[in-house]
C-alpha cells in the first residue's frame, strides 16, 4: 500500500467513525475538516506537491463552511 | 478512465443523491451520509492523480542504463577512481559527476559545460576525466519539491528530507546523514533496488546519486566519494568535502 492509499483509507475510516458517533451536521463537518487538516499536515511530506495543491480547495471550502457554522453559533449566543 | 476516477465519481453521485434525499426528508443521518460520500469522492479524485508504475517495470527499465554507464567507466579504465559530485553552478545547471583519470586529480570548473563528456582537451593530464550528468538529478528535484525547499546552502542535514520521498516512492526507508571534520557519512536503509555495488563509487545508482548530488548542492562544495559499503538492503556512503566552486575555478 503506498502513502496515497493509506491517506485515503485513513480519511475513509475517519469519515465512517464520525458518521457513526456524531449526529449533528455542523459537528460532523467540523470533524471532517479536522481530519483533513491533520492528514494534510502529518502526511504532507509524503504527498506529491501537485496533490497537496489539489487538496487546498477542499480545505478552503470546509474552512468556509466552518466559518459559517461559527458565525451561526455566535448569532445564536447573541440573540 | 482509471478505477479510482470511477470510484470517486460514484461516491460523489451517491453522496449527492443522499444529501438531496436527506434535505427533502429532513433526515440528519442521510445528510451526514451524503456529505461523507461527497467528501470521500473528492478525496479519492484528488489522490487519483498519482500514477506509479510497478516496481518490477521500474527495475527492468533502470538497470540496463546503470549497467551501460558502468560498462563505459570500465571500458575507459576508470574503475578504481572515485567520482566527484559537482553542485549545480552556471556552467552545469543540473550539477555533474566527474570521474577523474588520475587519483591526484585537478578540476577546472570553468572548462566544464553541459556539452562536455570526455575531458581530454586540457593542458594537464590530471585534469582529464569523464563528466556525466548525475543519474539522480530528477530524484533530487523531487526531494526539493516534496519538501518545498531549495537545497542550495541548506546544510547536509537537509538531505534527510530525501527519506520521505524515497519512502513515498517505495525506493528506500530512511536516509541518515552524519558529518564530522569535512567527512560525511550517509546511511541509506531499506533500499529496494539491489543494484548498488562497488562500482557505485564511480557511477552510482539513481538513489545514491541523488543523495550525493543533494549533499553537494546543500553544502555548495564538491564532494568526492570515498567508499561504498553495501549490505542487505543497506548502503553506507562515505564522502568528503573538497572545497567550493570558487576554489576549483
Amino acid at each position: 500500500m503506498d502513502v496515497d492509499d493509506a491517506v485515503v483509507l485513513t480519511l475513509a475510516i475517519w469519515t465512517v467513525v464520525c458518521f457513526i458517533i456524531v449526529k449533528a451536521i455542523d459537528v460532523y463537518v467540523t470533524l471532517l475538516l479536522i481530519g483533513l487538516l491533520v492528514v494534510a499536515e502529518v502526511a504532507g511530506v509524503f504527498i506529491k506537491p501537485e496533490t497537496k495543491q489539489a487538496l487546498k480547495p477542499s480545505i478552503y471550502f470546509l474552512l468556509f463552511v466552518f466559518l459559517i457554522i461559527v458565525a451561526k453559533k455566535v448569532m445564536e449566543v447573541l440573540s | 478512465m482509471k478505477s479510482k476516477h470511477i470510484v470517486g465519481v460514484m461516491l460523489i453521485t451517491v453522496g449527492s443523491i443522499l444529501l438531496l434525499k436527506g434535505a427533502v426528508d429532513v433526515n440528519q443521518g442521510l445528510i451526514n451520509a451524503g456529505i461523507g460520500g461527497v467528501f470521500l469522492g473528492v478525496i479519492v479524485l484528488t489522490f487519483s492523480t498519482s500514477d506509479h508504475i510497478k516496481f518490477d517495470a521500474f527495475r527492468a527499465v533502470v538497470i540496463p542504463y546503470v549497467e551501460f554507464g558502468r560498462r563505459i567507466v570500465d571500458n575507459l579504465g576508470l574503475t578504481n577512481k572515485k567520482a566527484v559530485y559537482i553542485p549545480p553552478y552556471s556552467n552545469l545547471p543540473d550539477g555533474g559527476v566527474f570521474i577523474p583519470l588520475h587519483e591526484d586529480f585537478d578540476i577546472d570548473l570553468a572548462k566544464l559545460d553541459k556539452d562536455t563528456v570526455f575531458l581530454t582537451d586540457v593542458g594537464r593530464e590530471k585534469e582529464m576525466g569523464l563528466l556525466l550528468t548525475p543519474l539522480g538529478k530528477e530524484l533530487m528535484k523531487m526531494f526539493e519539491s516534496y519538501s518545498e525547499m531549495d537545497f542550495t546552502n541548506a546544510g547536509v542535514y537537509a538531505v534527510e528530507n530525501a527519506s520521505a520521498v524515497l519512502r513515498a516512492l517505495g525506493l528506500a526507508k530512511s536516509v541518515t546523514v552524519e558529518e564530522s571534520d569535512g567527512r560525511i557519512k550517509v546511511y541509506v536503509d531499506g533500499v529496494r533496488l539491489d543494484i548498488c555495488s562497488k562500482t557505485c563509487e564511480q557511477i552510482a545508482c539513481p538513489i545514491c546519486s541523488s543523495i550525493l548530488l543533494s549533499l553537494a548542492k546543500s553544502v555548495q562544495e564538491l564532494i568526492v566519494v570515498e567508499e561504498f559499503k553495501i549490505g542487505e538492503g543497506f548502503v553506507e556512503i562515505s564522502a568528503r568535502k573538497i572545497g567550493g566552486i570558487e576554489n576549483w575555478m
